[in-house]
């Protein structure tokens, strides 16, 4: 079977204005067809660096769980494009994946499909996870990694691993995932190749590493100012 | 509430019915079912001029939003209500209480140029 073409895009450091925008702008003006991903790179290199919300959240609520996890200690938060809870970014892996979304289809599955890619990556390299299936869904809570959902990966004694959420736009996916290595006694490296190697088998994906393409860039960096940016967006609700 | 025989759709699973000079969108029996329980919905101001295929609104699941679009060029006139308290009306009434906004001043050419029911069931099949 032939290789599907995809990217491993690779980007400076950002802050998660940045990071949040350039997800976006890859969503929106990346090629046709060819999966994305990209790890991300802080810029403060901190932790925590960063909080990000989903889409739906109340910014009072994302503020108020920053300030029972952090106490004094000030982070950007902002507004996700996908769903999902409160992600506190700094010790996590976290990565993006822009893939084709072509056909409407229970987000469920698609989760349970990058899921299944990186738990292989991870069994590939002797490290168990499994995906997490309760025989009665919890209910989502506010913040991401509080205790596993249906379908984020989990240790063999059920703590969360990997979590992520899910923007769809034009026929295209947008899967933003935090990761926590420590719990699978991984450093972030061996985490990051887990992800990319088991993704390439599942997949059946030739990754190639790339900068974003100058309209991408520019993409993002309108999108940082005009959106990530600002009260209008982050404070909405 | 519009049957869905009398609604044309989209290939991204809107419908749109005129009636009496106002058009009433909403999204497809198919579609809630795909995006399953819906948490919630962020619908467009009234008064906002949408083009036909532009992202109006959106829908959010299981961790998952949704970007639903104008299925023909119009104003935003009215929105429903129901929906900030009790999103799961998607799910359960896509074509009647779930419905999400109003158009005025819709162009009818895109309208009729859209798909019928009959039209958009053959969609499905030869989509999946």
């Amino acid at each position: 079977m032939t290789a599907v073409r995809a990217e491993l895009l690779e980007a400076d450091p950002l802050d998660a204005a940045g990071q949040m925008a350039l997800d976006e702008a890859v969503l929106e003006e990346g090629r046709e067809g060819v999966p994305v991903l990209r790890f991300y790179r802080w810029s403060p290199a901190t932790d925590p660096c960063a909080v990000t919300f989903g889409y739906s959240q109340s910014y009072a609520g994302a503020e108020a769980a920053a300030r029972a996890r952090l106490g004094g200690v000030s982070v950007p938060l902002v507004r996700r494009a996908t769903g999902g809870g409160v992600v506190f970014h700094g010790s996590d892996v976290t990565f993006s994946l822009v893939f084709p979304w072509p056909t409407l289809s229970d987000p469920s599955l698609v989760y349970k499909d990058i899921h299944l890619a990186v738990h292989l990556g991870f069994k590939a390299g002797g490290v168990a996870t499994g995906l997490w299936s309760p025989s009665r869904a919890p209910g989502l809570r506010p913040d991401c990694f509080a205790a596993p959902e249906p379908k984020d990966l989990v240790t063999p004694e059920g703590t969360k691993a990997l979590g992520g959420a899910l923007r769809r736009r034009r026929g295209r996916g947008l899967y933003q995932g935090s990761l926590r290595p420590e719990v699978l006694g991984l450093d972030a490296p061996a985490a990051r190749r887990a992800v990319t190697e088991g993704l390439a088998v599942a997949w059946k994906a030739l990754f190639e590493r790339r900068e974003p393409e100058p309209r991408v860039a520019a993409r993002a960096a309108a999108l940082r100012a005009e959106r990530y940016l600002t009260d209008r967006w982050n404070r909405r609700r | 509430m519009p049957q869905p025989e009398k609604c044309r759709y989209t290939k991204s699973h809107e419908w749109i019915v005129v009636e009496g000079g106002e058009a009433l969108v909403g999204i497809s029996d198919h579609a809630q079912h795909e995006i399953s329980d819906v948490v919630f919905v962020d619908l467009p101001k009234a008064g906002r001029a949408v083009t036909q295929g532009e992202g109006a609104a959106v829908v959010e699941s299981v961790k998952a939003a949704f970007d639903i679009y104008a299925p023909a060029a119009g104003t935003v006139s009215a929105v429903n209500p129901a929906l900030a308290g009790d999103p799961a009306l998607l799910n359960r009434d896509p074509h009647g209480e779930g419905w999400l906004f109003k158009l005025t001043g819709v162009d009818l050419k895109q309208v009729d140029a859209l798909m019928t029911l009959a039209q958009y069931q053959d969609f499905l099949k030869t989509a999946h």
